[in-house]
């Protein structure tokens, strides 16, 4: 039997890693497709083996607990976004089953077609239209950038102190446009960003910096995260309720980094 | 093309059809709690699916809960006896399409959480963390088709049978997609899979 | 009057040379919120990369991070020109490939080659490297349909960037 033959029949099994008699004899035989079948057998394995990153939220946790917390069994109302729902609200849906079942059901079809309609005119009008660059997508690559060009540590830190003034702005200039999950995204990247920080000055080694150098570069890290908290506590007086629980988020991920940078600025001194 | 048997399923639990059917029963009979149950059982598989999919967390996050959320509103028509799995995946297939038609993509992530090789590490864990990145990569530039397909089968330990029924087609269209979707990806990924020190494997005729 | 008329000049001198300095980028804050919609996975990643980054304390273990944010963009620029047919966008992202590529991958992989001995598996892997930011980088100029995207002037400037850069990386 050729190889092509072969090898395409292999292909089309249920799991290429378990060949039947007949092809097996051809593969024994044919260095080529020995190989070939390695290759195969590691895909597949390597297939399975794919890691999924963890969902961001937890809603499987949420619908759950909100299935298993009702004690009646009762039809449930289907909104397009599962949302806590409050005892009121719950009492209305058990007693007007019906009625919130075939509201609910007109509200997700008008959804749909207003959804449907607004993508339908929305790419057009946005190829129609130049697309301005991105000034924080450009900074945040130039950011990486320079993490790659930084041979040092205290060249890293100096980067990552930088990055994590251009997501502490970033966020203060977005929060009265944009939602509080966007604003969650820059506040997970804003910590990520001070982890990175901090791990960088906890890493140093011990002859990287004299005693005093450590404390002087540290103690500027420190006080550039305390420009962060200062900055954000003001716009906190300024924006929504909706926006301040990332910006709070930022707030105290900033005070804990200047607080840690502060005590390893005198570590050993 | 050679018929092969069922395969085991590695990602669902000892089996127990009739835990699962007295669960059903109870969902269609009203119990939410039961169909909670349910919910623990698939939501892991399904959102693992639906990212493969979307390559995207956050929308196979919203598409699961949205899927679980139309299969608790349809529960009723579900016939019992048939594949529950296919039928809950199913309807997250369609949820996922009619997402893709309806939506301009902006999102179009990849493994966001997926640790790249550590240069400083053992040579096995690094070469396998590698490998995995380049084979989900390789997957993420499928056709949108071949990716369903082939994730059911290898990913999701389906049969042919029950990847034709979530994606609406036939067993052989089915067969054939997961055929093509391993061949494109050992065309692309080749040098990767060898195994140290052998040659490429060139068909000879 | 001649005091009058050299004011006169000196503010057209200078209005001149601010007018070609070019205006100040600002966007709308709607402008703003719609680039961090579009942009917001492809900014999740790069954040990963960069952190990743900052620990990669090797020219190897730089250049490997390095290598994952190229084809990171180089992914996200594809899916620009043949998803979404936008060639702004597209111009955009093979522009901050060859950034990633030129100011950080190939000085790593250059400082990598020079510290290990050639026939080292340091040094193989160098070479891997640079095959495989070959092959990224021709993938890209392949997925650039002809005609609104491969046409557009932008992206014509992107991609020949991005030719002249691959040039470097040799045959």
């Amino acid at each position: 039997m050729k190889c092509q033959a072969v090898q395409n029949r292999i292909l089309a099994l249920l799991d290429p890693r378990h060949i039947p008699s007949a092809f097996l004899e051809h593969v024994g035989d044919c260095a080529a497709c020995r190989v070939w079948v390695e290759q195969v057998a590691r895909l597949e394995s390597l297939i399975e083996c794919l890691p999924v990153p963890p969902a961001p939220t937890d809603k499987k946790a949420s619908l759950i607990a909100e299935l298993t917390g009702a004690s009646v069994a009762e039809p449930l109302a289907t909104p397009s976004r599962a949302r806590p729902m409050s005892s009121p609200f719950r009492t209305f849906i058990r007693e007007n089953a019906n009625l919130v079942g075939g509201l609910a059901a007109a509200i997700l079809v008008a959804f749909g077609v207003w959804v449907f309609s607004s993508s339908t005119k929305g790419p057009k009008a946005d190829v129609a239209a130049t697309t301005p660059e991105d000034p924080f997508l450009k900074k945040v690559a130039g950011r990486t950038v320079a993490l790659a060009k930084a041979t040092t540590p205290t060249a890293r830190l100096q980067a990552l102190s930088g990055w994590a003034d251009d997501l502490g702005t970033e966020a203060r200039s977005m929060a009265r446009v944009a939602s509080p999950d966007e604003l969650q995204e820059i506040a997970r990247w804003f910590g990520k960003v001070k982890d990175g920080m901090v791990k960088q000055a906890e890493t140093l080694p011990p002859r990287a910096l004299t005693p005093a150098e450590r404390l002087t570069q540290f103690d500027a890290l420190a006080a550039k995260m305390g420009d962060t908290v200062t900055q954000t506590n003001k716009a906190l007086e300024e924006v929504s309720q909706d926006a301040k629980p990332a910006l709070e988020r930022i707030r105290d991920t900033a005070q804990d980094g200047q607080q840690k940078l502060r005590d390893l600025a005198r570590k050993g001194v | 093309m050679t018929r092969d048997t069922e395969p085991f399923l590695p990602n669902e639990p000892a089996n127990e059809p009739n835990e699962e059917a007295d669960w059903i029963r109870d969902a269609q009979a009203g119990d939410r709690a039961a169909f909670a149950r349910l919910i623990e059982r698939y939501w892991d598989l399904l959102y693992r699916w639906l990212y493969r999919m979307t390559r995207d967390r956050h929308a196979a996050e919203d598409l699961t809960q949205e899927t679980f959320l139309k299969a608790l509103a349809a529960v009723k028509s579900f016939r019992p006896g048939s594949n529950f799995r296919a039928w809950v995946f199913r309807i997250g297939q369609n949820n996922f399409v009619n997402q893709k038609r309806a939506e301009r993509r902006t999102k179009q992530p990849l493994p966001d959480d997926i640790a790249g090789p550590d240069v400083n590490s053992a040579e096995t864990a690094t070469e396998n963390r590698e490998a995995l990145e380049t084979v989900a990569r390789a997957i993420d530039e499928l056709p949108t088709d071949f990716r369903a397909a082939l994730t059911l089968r290898v990913e999701q330990g389906l049969s042919f049978r029950d990847v034709a029924r979530i994606l609406g087609t036939t067993e052989e269209t089915a067969r054939w997609r997961v055929f093509k979707a391993r061949q494109k990806l050992l065309k692309v990924l080749s040098p990767e899979l060898l195994p140290p020190g052998a040659a490429t494997g060139e068909a000879k005729e | 009057m001649a005091r009058y008329a050299l004011l006169l000049t000196t503010f057209a001198a200078l209005a001149a040379w601010a007018g070609a300095q070019g205006p100040a980028p600002s966007l709308t804050a709607a402008d703003q919120l719609r680039l961090f919609k579009s942009n917001r996975a492809l900014l999740d990643n790069l954040v990963d990369h960069g952190v990743k980054m900052s620990a990669a304390d090797t020219p190897l273990a730089r250049a490997e991070e390095c290598r994952r944010t190229a084809l990171t963009l180089a992914t996200y620029t594809k899916r620009a020109a043949t998803e979404d047919q936008n060639p702004d966008r597209v111009a955009e992202l093979a522009n901050l490939l060859g950034e990633v590529v030129r100011e950080g991958l190939a000085p790593n992989l250059d400082e990598a080659k020079r510290t290990f001995p050639p026939e080292s598996r340091q040094a193989k892997r160098v070479g891997e490297l640079r095959d495989t930011t070959k092959h990224d980088l021709d993938a890209v100029r392949a997925a650039i349909p002809a005609g609104k995207v491969g046409d557009n002037a932008k992206v014509q400037a992107a991609l020949a960037r991005l030719a002249e850069l691959r040039a470097k990386f040799g045959e």
